[in-house]
C-alpha cells in the first residue's frame, strides 16, 4: 500500500507544568522535561500540584533560579529516549587543563582527541559538568533534593575529579576546610612514576617523535633552525661572543653541569615547586624568543635542549625516557636535535597565549575538519583529566 | 561534622567514594574529617557496593630495564623485585614506593605477597643481597601509601611456605623449610591489625613448597614434598578450618597429577583453578576438569590469580621471555591479553588481590 502518507501534524499541545523557585518566581515548564526530576514526578502525582499558577510546586531551598535553569538543561537533553543508542565517532576537539600552577595561573596543554563510539549522552555530560566548583557543588545539592540519581552521579563524578587533580592544600583552599592536621599528619606527595598522566602524555609524546625521526632518517629543516630559540641569558650571551671556543666549551660545560645539579636539586623539591620551576623554564623560553636570535645558535643546541630537558625532566619523570645519558645513545646527535627542537617547539607553544593558540587550533582543526567545542573557559579555573586515546601532533 | 562545607554529608561522600585509590595519601592529609572518613571501614564497603573501588593485582615483580631494545630479558644475577600493581579495570600499571632502606637491592627473594583489608602484607623471603633466610615482615598501607615494619615471623627461619590471607585481617602462613632443608609441618598465623603472630596447631605432613589458599573459612595448604622426598611433589592436601581452629583430614588425590602447585588459585568466589600442561583446569567438587587451553604466549606460567569471574595469568612464552598478562572471563571462557609495557614485563614471583 501507499507509503506516502505523510505524518499528520498535530497541533502542538505541549503540556506544563508550574514550578517556584526558592526566590519566590514562578515558571513554566514542559511536562516530560519536569517530570524527569523523580521530586517534581511526585508532588504532581501524589498532591495534583503544578497544574495551575496559583499551584505551582515549590522547589526545595537548595535549588535557586539559575542552577534550576541547568537542571533543566540536563533534564531536556536526556528525557530524550533512543539517545543512548546512538554510536557515533566524533572527532572532537578538547580542551585539557593539565598543569596548575600555585594560585590559579594555569597552562593548557592542548590535545585532539578521537572519540571512538562514545555515546552523544557521556558527550553532553563531559561538557555539562564543565563549570567551577563553586557551581559544581550548588548543583550536586540541587541534583540531590531533586533526588535526580543520575546528575548526582555525574556531578560527583567531576568533584571527584577536580579533587584528584590537586595537593591537599589546594583542596583545603577550594572547599573551604581547615588545617587542622599535624605535620606529622600530613604526608608529603608520593612522586608516583607510571602514573601522572601528564607524565604517560608527554612520554609518549616523546617516544612517538623519537619513532618517528628515526623513521624519516636525517632531516634538515632549514626554516626550523631559523626559528631556534636561544634561553640563555644576556650575560652567557654575551661571554660566549667574547669568549672564542675554548672559553664557550668550558662555559657549556660547567653549564650542563649546574644543569644536571639543577635538574638533581629540582628531583628533591615537592611536585609543586617543581611544576613552579618548569613555569619558570617557559618563561625563560618565551623571553629568549624576544631576544631575537643570534647566528651562532646551532652549536649551542644541545645544551640548551638539555636544559630544557631537565626542567621538564626535574618536574615530571625523572627515571624515564628523559634521562639523556641513558636513552638517547643510539641516536643520531643530529637527530637528537631534531627532536630536541621539536619538543622545545612544542614548549614553546605549551606557554604561548591562550586566546592565540585557541585561535589556531581552531583553525587548524577546520582544515582537519574537525568539529569545534564550545569552550567554557573564560574566567573559571576548572579542570577536566580525560585523556583520549590518540595525540594528533601539529605539524607546522 | 561536615566533609565538605555547605553540602549534606551524604553528597560530599558520594565524591570522596568516587577518588580513585591513589589520591588516599592526599586525602588524609587535606583535614581531620576527611582522615577519619577514609580510615572507616565502612568507606571501603561502600565503595565496592557503589563499584567505585578499583580491582587491583598487586605482585612482586622483577625490574626491566626499559632501554635493552631486545626481547630477550637481561637475566642478572640477582634481579631486583619490587611491587608492581596492575589495576585490571583500567589496565593501567604501577609500581608501589619501595620499602625504605631497600630500595636499590628490592624486596627480598622469594617472599610472599598477601592482601588484608586495605594493606598489602610482605612476608619472608631471602635478603637481595645477603641471600639470608629472613622472617621479615613488611605492611605498606595503601590508605597512607606507607611502609611499615611488621613483627618477624617467629621461629626458625622459614622459606618457601605456603600464604595467603582471609582478605580481613589475618595471614597465615604453613609449612616450608628450616635452613636445614627440614620440610616443616608447622603454621602460623599473623593478625595485621594487632601485630601479632599466633601459632596453629600442626599439620599433618611436612610440606615444602606447598601452596595457601584460603577458601570458604579455610586455609587450604596444597601440595609440597617432605624432607625425604626432595622435589617430588605429592597429590595431596588439607585445610585449616579457622573455626574450629584445627585441621581437616589430608585429601589424598587432592591434585591431577603430583606436580608443583605454585599455579593454583582460587577464592570464594570462584573455584580452584590450576595450569598445568598449557590447560586450566578447575576443581569441580572433586575432579579436576580441563576449562580451556592457555594462550602459547603464557604457556611459561609465572602467576595466576582469581577474583569476581576472572582468572589472570601471568607468564611469557619460553624462559627468558617478556611477560605478558591474559585475562580468562570466567562465564566465556573467553581470553583477553592485557597491554604490558616493558617496564612491567619481568618475572612474577608472587601476588595476590585487593580491591580498594
Amino acid at each position: 500500500m501507499s507509503e506516502g502518507i505523510m505524518a499528520v501534524v498535530k497541533p502542538e499541545m505541549k503540556s506544563y507544568i508550574w514550578i517556584q523557585t526558592a526566590d519566590g518566581s514562578i515558571q513554566q515548564v514542559e511536562e516530560e522535561v519536569a517530570m524527569f526530576c523523580p521530586m517534581i514526578c511526585r508532588e504532581i502525582l501524589q498532591t495534583g500540584m503544578g497544574s495551575s499558577k496559583n499551584y505551582a510546586i515549590p522547589l526545595p531551598q537548595r535549588v535557586n533560579p539559575p542552577i534550576f535553569g541547568l537542571i533543566l538543561d540536563y533534564c531536556r537533553f536526556h528525557q530524550v529516549p533512543g539517545r543512548s543508542n546512538k554510536v557515533c565517532s566524533v572527532l572532537s576537539v578538547s580542551c585539557i587543563a593539565s598543569l596548575h600552577i600555585s594560585g590559579e595561573v594555569l597552562s593548557f596543554l592542548f590535545l585532539g582527541v578521537l572519540v571512538v563510539g562514545g555515546t552523544e549522552r557521556k558527550i553532553f555530560d563531559e561538557k555539562f559538568v564543565r563549570m567551577d566548583t563553586k557551581r559544581l557543588c550548588e548543583l550536586i545539592s540541587a541534583a540531590d533534593s531533586l533526588q535526580l540519581k543520575p546528575l548526582v552521579d555525574l556531578t560527583s563524578r567531576a568533584l571527584a575529579r577536580i579533587i584528584e587533580g590537586k595537593s591537599p592544600e589546594e583542596i583545603r583552599e577550594t572547599f573551604h576546610l581547615p588545617d587542622d592536621l599535624t605535620e606529622e599528619e600530613k604526608l608529603e606527595p608520593l612522586k608516583n612514576i607510571a602514573d601522572d598522566p601528564r607524565i604517560r602524555l608527554l612520554n609518549r609524546l616523546y617516544a612517538k617523535k623519537r619513532k618517528e625521526l628515526r623513521e624519516r632518517g636525517k632531516l634538515k629543516n632549514v626554516e626550523v633552525e631559523e626559528e631556534l630559540v636561544d634561553e640563555r641569558s644576556v650575560d652567557d650571551l654575551l661571554s660566549f661572543i667574547n669568549g672564542g671556543n675554548e672559553e664557550s666549551k668550558e662555559v657549556k660545560t660547567n653549564k650542563n653541569k649546574k644543569k644536571n645539579r639543577r635538574r638533581k636539586d629540582q628531583l628533591k623539591d615537592s611536585s609543586s615547586n617543581s611544576l613552579n620551576g618548569n613555569h619558570k623554564a617557559f618563561d625563560s623560553l618565551t623571553s629568549a624568543c624576544r631576544d631575537g636570535e643570534l647566528t651562532d645558535i646551532t652549536l649551542s643546541t644541545p645544551s640548551q635542549t638539555s636544559k630544557f630537558q631537565g626542567s621538564t625532566a626535574a618536574s615530571f619523570s625523572p627515571k624515564l625516557e628523559f634521562d639523556d645519558s641513558d636513552s638517547d645513545d643510539d641516536l643520531d646527535p643530529v637527530m637528537k636535535e631534531e627532536l630536541d627542537r621539536e619538543v622545545e617547539d612544542f614548549a614553546r607553544r605549551l606557554n604561548s597565549d591562550w586566546p592565540q593558540r585557541m585561535q589556531e587550533i581552531l583553525s587548524l582543526s577546520q582544515q582537519r575538519r574537525l568539529l569545534p567545542v564550545s569552550m567554557n573557559g573564560n574566567d573559571s579555573a576548572h579542570r577536566c583529566t580525560d585523556f583520549g586515546q590518540q595525540i594528533i601532533l601539529q605539524d607546522q | 561534622m561536615d566533609l565538605i562545607p555547605d553540602l549534606p554529608y551524604d553528597i560530599a561522600l558520594q565524591c570522596l567514594l568516587r577518588l580513585s585509590y591513589k589520591q588516599f595519601r592526599t586525602v588524609s592529609s587535606v583535614c581531620k574529617t576527611w582522615n577519619h572518613q577514609i580510615h572507616l571501614p565502612e568507606f571501603r564497603r561502600q565503595r565496592k557496593a557503589g563499584c567505585h573501588s578499583q580491582k587491583l593485582v598487586v605482585m612482586t615483580q622483577a625490574k626491566v630495564d626499559p632501554n635493552i631494545n631486545s626481547g630477550f630479558v637481561k637475566r642478572l644475577a640477582s634481579p631486583v623485585y619490587r611491587v608492581s600493581v596492575l589495576e585490571v579495570g583500567s589496565g593501567r600499571w604501577s609500581e608501589l614506593p619501595p620499602i625504605p632502606g631497600f630500595s636499590s637491592s628490592g624486596l627480598p627473594l622469594f617472599c610472599q605477597v598477601a592482601a588484608s583489608g586495605s594493606d598489602l602484607v610482605v612476608i619472608g623471603g631471602l635478603d637481595p643481597v645477603t641471600w639470608e633466610v629472613s622472617g621479615s615482615v613488611f605492611v605498606f598501607d595503601f590508605l597512607s601509601a606507607t611502609w611499615r615494619r611488621g613483627a618477624d615471623m617467629p621461629g626458625l627461619q622459614r622459606s618457601f611456605f605456603g600464604c595467603a590471607s582471609d582478605g580481613d585481617r589475618t595471614v597465615y602462613v604453613a609449612g616450608g623449610h628450616d635452613s636445614e632443608k627440614n620440610a616443616l609441618r608447622s603454621a602460623m598465623a599473623y593478625d595485621v591489625e594487632r601485630d601479632e603472630w599466633a601459632h596453629l596447631p600442626d599439620m599433618t605432613k611436612e610440606r615444602d613448597e606447598c601452596k595457601g589458599v584460603f577458601q570458604h573459612g579455610k586455609f587450604h595448604v596444597i601440595g609440597g614434598y617432605s624432607t625425604n622426598a626432595q622435589g617430588r611433589f605429592e597429590r595431596n592436601a588439607e585445610a585449616f578450618d579457622v573455626e574450629q581452629f584445627q585441621w581437616g583430614r589430608v585429601q589424598e588425590n587432592f591434585l591431577k597429577s603430583a606436580t608443583c602447585p605454585r599455579t593454583c588459585a582460587g577464592g570464594d568466589d570462584e573455584d580452584l583453578f590450576m595450569c598445568h600442561e598449557g590447560v586450566v583446569l578447575a576443581l569441580k567438587g572433586e575432579t579436576w576438569q580441563a576449562v580451556t587451553k592457555l594462550p602459547a604466549e603464557v604457556s611459561d606460567v609465572a602467576y595466576v590469580t582469581t577474583w569476581q569471574g576472572k582468572l589472570l595469568v601471568i607468564g611469557c612464552a619460553r624462559f627468558g621471555e617478556p611477560h605478558i598478562a591474559y585475562v580468562l572471563d570466567l562465564k566465556s571462557y573467553k581470553w583477553t591479553s592485557m597491554e604490558t609495557p616493558k617496564e612491567f614485563s619481568g618475572h612474577v614471583q608472587s601476588g595476590c588481590y585487593l580491591e580498594i
